[in-house]
């Protein structure tokens, strides 16, 4: 195990921002301006995989920009779980790019360079969480994000998108700066390190009272990761255009909330206080348990396709934060597992709510009688991708499950074993009917959508792509595994 | 020379305020070159002297070398640059001179026809903030502390309008700040037979703290509070910084009140100790209770507003409270916030001006609803608006961050929980109020870009102001940056040693 000083970190990050800048320039020539994405996004993808065998091996490496106040610098560094969550949002950054021209383009929609624009500078940001070697470089670039993706949540510039980004900053910015900053700096002020660390950075004996209150303050702070009550901002940026809603509110945004929460319980809290002290590891499971619980059963009652898709993804966001919760290694690994799980299905569900969208207008669940005749390439990748959230074989959603169900059991926290049973019960619950009346029951007199065809390839594809990336994790889950293996190495010490 | 170098650094626009006076009578068109070339040599000297200070120390210089400068008692004149001050200085000057640049067409719209002692007028201003933070006497204070204010208040009321009223307004309560800080003065004068700040800082811990020392104490601090709008003596700025012309508006929002915070430092820790503040048990909480107060109340206030210019009158007076709180923590941290805020919020606030300035010369007005389309209309100005309000907000790696980093450290190694609280409500509102610019300059019209929509021609600000406003943008990031330099070489050595070792 080695520690490499290396620049690639920052190369990784750049290159989305310099595809970015060259998008705002190339703006009048739209084929021009996709082309640098796909470059960028290719030539992202090989520096993260050359990356992949040294930290495969157990390498970590880190690049320090500047200190910016004593202590404290702009550093990344890459381990395991950085890496893998980097490898997810990059690699669907692809799809969701070729995705995002099948929608906006026969649209002809406003402002589609700003809307690549930000959505490059999104994935700069989510790279640069994924790589932060403190919590202080973390916050940065968290913060960043929530800039960025603003302008794409409110993208339409009606009423309805300048309220759901109202709601979105509120939500985002206010947790963030009202809990998630003071508990840093008072992190800050106890320990004087904010370094993510095996074993944590506090010393022993430190007064479990303020143990807990700033755990509290860092699971709301993150409100990426729609821990309730903070969570209504998700559901409310479902405004946003489909490409949107698929990668940013299914993969790096909420991915990056719960990433973050990651970090903080494993490198600050660390995973030993965690499992010694009762309290802490409680708090996690309950506030997560009862988000996935509630989730799941609000999710039920939703008709409209994306809100349902929503509440679906808080209710999965709780699966890995009640993973670490567990304190255990089969429970972390589950967790760290089902980050690329949970992308994979939920972006592929995504895309075929954008792709049935477009081809006949169907925004609600009441309306999809008999569409499966209709759109069968599309409507059997919003299936596989059910599969996959539900976590049942062959796709990789279930391999994150087993292992979440194994880290249950070997915790003190057994309860949360039947939560995930539940849970995973009312998943089935909300999708499959959705399946069943879209290939079995026939169209109702009012819906028959005879002009409803297939979506242009360049929608239908992505999801198809994304739909067979869900079958193929469950092939390779054991390729994944090493990289859960390794950060749970490097955080869990027994 | 570097001797002198000291003294340069107000002759500079001293000299340029009288010479630019008489030019004014005769030749208008050299007031203004005059002024710039004053500032430009002010500012050198004192960037120069940042170095010196850093790597030398302390430097006291004798105007005319008269005096018994060995005695017990001084009598001569003296000024004191150390690293307290060196960065004021420097800031001062920079914003000013970069002001004057930005401020020429302006000032030839707003002022056309009256603009003949505008310069000299600015340049005395300058001359009465650099005194101020140079001084070594207390009494000489009170001298600088007049020079600037009589300048501001015609600087004010050159406005149209309700200026006048405000103007007046300011000027009785900037009067009665100044009696107040006088009558303190005449209190330790009394007490120790000396005005000399070196003086005094020797004398007064080795004394029994008396009443009179008490008294004289609280009289400066009120008088200073009054100058810098501390709530709740706050109620003259909102009015005479919103009426004001926009370019003096621009120079004195920036530096009158941080210029006051800066005498309230030097009289706290030097004049007075760490040891005594300290030991006003009575006191101290009280002020930490009225700092919030005044970012609280700035902060709702300025959610009420629909003119910008008022929005950002009253974030001034919030942000005082982040520096008067910051001080009154009296601890590392929360002092090295204090005086790295003094710097950052500078920064800020000009920066706020000058794009303020630049929407002002465009649109005619401030008001939020004149606002709709404004990002079309001028890109770059509200690019530097946005990155200004974010380093207002604390939105790392922007200054804004760093000093609200500091101090919320400060107030959480004191316990002072309410204090904390304030500094994030005040982030808060900010956000809650850029956000709801962006709503309506942005979103609240019909995008050009979709066809049918009728286009918005761009018109943005003239480059002479657009230039220093994008600089001061810039300098906003480039301070953010600099932050652990800044504190490890230079206010770690203004902070009180105690707290240092």
């Amino acid at each position: 195990m080695d520690t490499i000083h290396s620049f690639t970190p920052v190369w990784v990050i750049l290159t989305s921002s310099v595809a970015a800048l060259l998008i705002a320039l190339l703006g009048r020539w739209p084929n021009l301006r996709e082309s640098c994405i796909f470059v960028a996004a290719v030539i992202k993808l090989g520096l993260l995989l050359s990356l992949a065998p040294g930290v495969l091996d157990g390498d970590l490496y880190e690049f320090e920009v500047m200190e910016l106040l004593p202590n404290v610098s702009l550093a990344f560094r890459v381990d395991a779980l950085g890496l893998l969550f980097a490898l997810v949002s990059v690699s669907l950054w692809i799809p969701t790019t070729i995705f995002s021209m099948g929608l906006l383009r026969p649209l002809k929609s406003h402002a589609q360079t700003r809307f690549f624009f930000c959505f490059a500078i999104a994935i700069s940001s989510a790279v640069g969480v994924a790589f932060s070697a403190n919590l202080f470089t973390l916050f940065l670039f968290y913060e960043a994000l929530s800039l960025s993706t603003y302008p794409l949540v409110t993208h339409h510039q009606d009423d309805d998108a300048i309220k759901g980004g109202r709601k979105y900053l509120t939500y985002l910015l206010g947790t963030s700066v009202a809990l998630a900053l003071p508990a840093m700096i008072i992190v800050y002020q106890k320990t004087g390190s904010l370094d993510f660390a095996n074993g944590g950075v506090f010393a022993d004996g430190t007064s479990t009272t303020l143990l807990v209150v700033l755990l509290v303050m860092f699971l709301f702070g993150f409100a990426k990761a729609g821990l309730m009550p903070f969570h209504t901002w998700l559901p409310g940026a479902m405004v946003a255009p489909a490409p949107v809603s698929a990668l940013l509110h299914a993969v790096a945004v909420v991915k990056v909330g719960v990433f973050s929460i990651i970090r903080v319980l494993t490198g600050i809290f660390g995973v030993d206080l965690l499992a010694n002290t009762p309290s802490l590891s409680t708090i996690v499971c309950v506030l997560a348990g009862i988000t996935l619980i509630v989730a799941s059963l609000i999710a039920l009652t939703q008709d409209n396709i994306k809100s349902r898709l929503a509440y679906s993804t808080i209710g999965q966001l709780s699966y890995i934060i009640l993973g670490i919760g567990l304190a255990t290694k089969s429970g972390i690994a589950g967790a760290t597992l089902h980050i690329p799980m949970h992308a994979f299905g939920k972006i592929t569900l995504f895309l075929c709510a954008g792709a049935i969208y477009q081809a006949c207008g169907a925004k609600c669940i009441s309306q999809m009688h008999g569409m499966g005749r209709k759109i069968p390439l599309t409507m059997t990748a919003f299936f596989i991708g059910s599969l996959c959230v539900i976590g049942l074989p062959p796709t990789g959603g279930f391999v994150s499950k087993w292992y979440l169900l194994t880290g249950s059991l070997n915790s003190g926290q057994q309860w949360a074993f039947a939560v995930f049973l539940t849970s995973s019960l009312l998943n089935a619950a909300y999708f499959l009917p959705f399946v069943y009346k879209a290939f079995f029951s026939s169209p109702s007199d009012e819906a028959k959508w005879e002009s409803a065809k297939e979506p242009p390839l360049l929608t239908v594809v992505p999801a198809l792509i994304t739909a067979m990336g869900c079958v193929l994790l469950f092939f390779f889950s054991g390729k994944l595994y090493q990289f859960a293996d390794k950060f749970v190495e490097l955080y869990v010490s027994k | 020379m570097t001797g002198q170098l000291p003294i340069i650094v107000i002759l500079g626009p001293l000299l340029a305020a009288i010479l630019a006076a008489f030019t004014a009578w005769l030749r208008p068109k050299l007031s203004y070159p005059l002024v710039v070339l004053g500032l430009a040599i002010s500012f050198t000297a004192a960037l120069k002297l940042v170095f010196i200070v850093a790597d030398e120390g302390a430097k006291i210089y004798w105007l005319g070398n008269w005096g018994n400068q060995n005695h017990e008692f001084v009598v001569g004149i003296q000024i004191t640059v150390d690293n307290l001050n060196t960065l004021l200085l420097t800031t001062v000057s920079g914003i000013a001179l970069l002001t004057a640049l930005y401020a020429k067409r302006l000032v030839e719209t707003e002022l056309a026809g009256r603009q003949r002692y505008f310069y000299a007028l600015l340049s005395l201003l300058v001359t009465g903030l650099l005194g101020i933070s140079i001084t070594g006497d207390i009494f000489n204070l009170y001298v600088f502390l007049e020079i600037a204010a009589l300048s501001s208040y015609a600087l004010i009321a050159y406005g149209k309008g309700r200026a006048y009223m405000a103007s007046f307004n300011y000027l009785i309560m900037g009067t009665m700040g100044a009696c107040l800080y006088l009558l303190g003065v005449g209190f330790v004068f009394i007490k120790h037979g000396t005005l000399n700040i070196d003086n005094l800082s020797g004398i007064i811990p080795t004394l029994d703290p008396s009443q009179a020392l008490f008294v004289g104490f609280v009289l400066i601090l009120l008088g200073v509070w009054v100058k810098m709008a501390f709530f709740p003596f706050h109620g003259w700025l909102p009015n005479a910084y919103t009426h004001a012309p926009t370019a003096s508006a621009a120079v004195l929002a920036p530096l009158a009140t941080k210029v006051a915070v800066y005498a309230m430092l030097r009289i706290m820790f030097t004049v007075y100790s760490l040891d005594y503040i300290n030991g006003l048990t009575g006191i101290q909480p009280i002020v930490l209770y009225l700092s919030t107060a005044a970012i609280v109340m700035g902060s709702f206030f300025s959610l009420t507003q629909t003119n910008l210019k008022m929005i950002a009158c009253y974030f001034i007076i919030s942000e005082i409270g982040y520096m008067v709180g910051g001080a009154w923590l009296a601890n590392r941290p929360g002092l090295t916030g204090a005086m790295y805020h003094l710097v950052a919020d500078a920064a800020m606030t000009s920066a706020l001006f000058m794009a303020i300035g630049c929407i002002v010369y465009r649109l005619g007005q401030a008001q939020l609803d004149d606002l709709k389309g404004v990002f079309f209309k001028m890109p770059v100005t509200m690019a530097a608006f946005v990155v200004t309000m974010a380093a207002l907000i604390g939105v790392p790696p922007t200054c804004g961050f760093f000093s609200k980093w500091y101090l919320i450290q400060g107030a959480a190694e004191a316990g002072v929980w309410h204090f904390v609280a304030a500094l994030l409500l005040s982030s808060l509102v900010k956000a809650i109020i850029l956000f709801r610019i962006i709503e309506i300059g942005y979103n609240r019209v019909a995008h050009p870009a979709i066809e049918g929509n009728p286009a918005i021609p761009r018109n943005e600000a003239p480059l002479s102001m657009l230039i220093p406003t994008v600089a001061m943008t810039l300098g906003l990031i480039a301070l953010g940056l600099a932050t652990n330099t800044l504190v490890n070489t230079i206010i770690v050595n203004a902070v009180p040693a105690a707290l240092t070792q």
